[in-house]
């Protein structure tokens, strides 16, 4: 059995008031007490909890309309019932405009009616309590879907989105204006990059997927994106929400560590190869001193028209090439001095000349050097750069050693560009370098030479070479005007 | 062969071809090679024929040549020892520890030219320049100074 319906009757006729009494008992579970005037009805109500109020029209100390106010701005929840004389159907009008909930006329037999009617504004009170609570209940949940952090977008089965709260104005940088009504899919084609479908959706639970995106701004963007279809009471979808956690700072602090990474990767096979160097040096330089002085002491021991001398020309050649590799892997792991000085750039090219100018044109390419009078001094490591011209020379020359060729140069120049730069053009009319090796052309590459120069580890010793001395090395690569390697260091 | 008038040379490698390369250089010079594999071996020879010049590999895998070298400097009454290092790092760190540190007179590269070997040590025993070994064959990569 339900609770009883509790039932304050206002009326300051006390004979009326009782039989309205007895008809509600008689006609169900309800709980009666009487207030006679208005400053009763006002005393019991902050007393006691009513369902269901009668309210007469006229009452010694006021009306019924003022006693309605009263109890609205009061803030009781309870169904007022205006009760009037007949005649005064614009007060029972005036009474629903105010918030009664329904209305009786007392005619002869509005008694037998009462206990419907009360019911009824019971229910009605009911429902619209319900309904006030679900109301609060849905703003208290938008509430908390804006004020969290992750991005919400909610959108129906047709793909029209109907939810976009705060967060995700603030982390996609588009305001809920723009995109409330419009398509899932378009939006998701705008915001993210490659352009993302929806992600697909089982029904068993949420799909969690990362995406690189970009704010409307333009700058960068990843957000985890948590995708769960949206059930009614009846278990069926009837959309979906899509939770959006900005995740940005953490995948470029992943970037960072890779990249960290790859770059200990790099230094650790560089000392590696430091050791494996010295290690092999050793072992190899006995059997080269074998290869090298036998084939020498041979030579010598044969008279000049013997045709096995090429023969044994090729193999001390050979022996002083496979020399020259374990040399540079030396070199490549030694440590620099850290000795700086001014120094005339043309002073290190000359030196650097003086080391391979009989290399080059020993494999018959002609080297011409234009080297400008009035360079002013440079701040640096006299042997780095030396280096870095020999890395430059013998690497130019790897790419003109081709037989076939009439006629090969290197161009090497020296000359003051713009500005406090000073620069030096080394150029081969060689085998040019592809256009798609131009781009890592200065990463160390392990695996050999580099577009048939060098050992695949020079160009990354020049660029750091270049590095130390706050300078710029610039490639510059066509069939035309061959291979251009620029070095612009800064003057003193 | 008279060793009164040839100078010795002392050849230490633990490597035997380089010690039979190094012996036909020698041979081709007025010189009396005298070889020695192991250091032990080079020390006893040090110290028992007085050699005016000690050809020295100082990168054997097992022993410090400049450690055997300061024992043989150690014992070697002589001061007019001349010491040729032989190095299979030949990079200018070595080059500059030889000459500075262990004040060695000659530095080569291990493989060597050696025509440019046999020039070196007839200069260190100021023999007249061996005109046989003027014409090289193969010029050799940042040839030894």
């Amino acid at each position: 059995m339900t609770d009883p319906l509790r039932v304050l009757i206002v009326e300051d006729n006390e004979d009326h008031a009782r039989l309205a009494c007895e008809f509600l008992q008689v006609a169900g579970n309800f709980v009666t007490e009487i207030a006679t005037d208005v400053a009763e009805l006002h005393a019991r109500l902050a007393a006691s909890r009513y369902d269901v109020v009668t309210l007469d029209y006229n009452l010694p100390d006021g009306n019924g309309l003022a006693a309605l106010q009263e109890i609205n701005a009061r803030g009781h929840s309870v169904a007022v019932i205006m009760v009037t004389g007949r005649g005064d159907e614009r007060v029972a009008a005036q009474a629903i405009q105010r918030g009664a909930l329904d209305y009786v006329v007392k005619t002869g037999d509005y008694l037998s009616m009462l206990p419907a009617t009360v019911q009824k504004a019971a229910r009605t009170q009911a429902i619209m309590a319900a309904n006030q609570r679900s109301l609060e209940q849905i703003r208290y949940q938008a509430l908390l879907l804006d004020n969290v952090h992750d991005a919400v977008v909610v959108w129906d089965l047709a793909g029209t989105i109907t939810f976009w709260n705060r967060a995700a104005e603030h982390l996609f940088g588009w305001g809920a204006d723009t995109w409330l009504g419009r398509r899932a899919v378009d939006c998701y084609r705008t915001l993210f990059d490659p352009p993302a479908d929806l992600p697909p959706l089982d029904r068993t639970g949420p799909v969690t997927t990362e995406r690189h995106g970009r704010r409307r701004t333009g700058e960068e963007l990843w957000v985890s994106s948590s995708l769960t279809p949206l059930h009614d009471a009846a278990d069926q979808v009837i959309g979906y929400m899509d939770v959006s956690r900005d995740i940005t700072a953490r995948k470029q602090l992943e970037a960072q560590i890779q990249a960290g990474q790859a770059h200990l990767a790099q230094a650790a096979r560089l000392a590696a190869i430091g050791e494996l160097a010295s290690g092999v040096a050793h072992q190899i330089s006995n059997p080269l001193t074998t290869i090298i002085a036998e084939t020498q002491l041979l030579l010598r021991a044969l008279p000049a028209s013997d045709p096995n001398r090429e023969a044994l020309e090729a193999i001390e050649r050979g022996g002083w090439r496979a020399q020259e590799a374990v040399q540079r892997l030396l070199d490549f792991s030694r440590p620099a001095s850290g000795t700086r000085a001014d120094l005339s750039v043309n002073e290190t090219i000359g030196h650097a000349v003086t080391l391979v100018g009989g290399l080059i044109e020993a494999v018959g390419v002609k080297l011409d050097m234009a080297l400008a009078s009035d360079l002013p001094p440079v701040h640096g490591n006299t042997r780095q750069l030396e280096d870095l011209w020999v890395n430059l020379l013998l690497m130019a020359r790897d790419a003109t050693d081709d037989d076939t060729a009439p006629e090969r140069h290197i161009r090497l120049r020296s000359y003051r560009a713009a500005d406090q730069w000073l620069r030096v053009d080394v150029n081969d009319d060689g085998r040019p370098i592809p256009a798609e090796q131009l781009a890592t052309i200065f990463e160390p590459d392990f695996a050999g030479p580099v577009a048939g120069r060098g050992t695949g580890l020079e160009l990354s010793i020049c660029r750091e070479i270049v590095r130390q001395h706050a300078g710029q090395i610039t490639v510059d690569s066509t069939p035309d005007h061959g291979t251009t390697f620029s070095v612009l260091l800064p003057m003193r | 062969m008279s060793t009164e008038n040839k100078p010795i040379v002392l050849c230490v490698d633990d490597d035997p071809r380089t010690l039979e390369i190094l012996s036909k250089v020698l041979d081709r010079l007025p010189v009396e090679p005298v070889l020695a594999q192991g250091t032990r071996q080079a020390a006893d020879l040090a110290q028992r024929l007085q050699p005016r010049l000690i050809i020295l590999d100082v990168t054997m895998p097992e022993v410090s040549g400049w450690q055997l070298l300061q024992t043989i400097r150690g014992s070697h009454p002589r001061a007019n020892l001349r010491v040729l290092a032989l190095s299979a790092k030949a990079n200018s760190a070595e080059r500059s520890l030889a000459t500075n540190v262990a004040r060695i007179d000659a530095f080569m590269g291990k493989p060597f030219d050696i025509a440019e070997l046999a020039r070196r040590v007839a200069a260190l025993l100021e023999l007249p320049p061996p005109g046989e070994w003027s014409n090289p064959g193969v010029p050799g990569p940042a040839g030894p100074e």
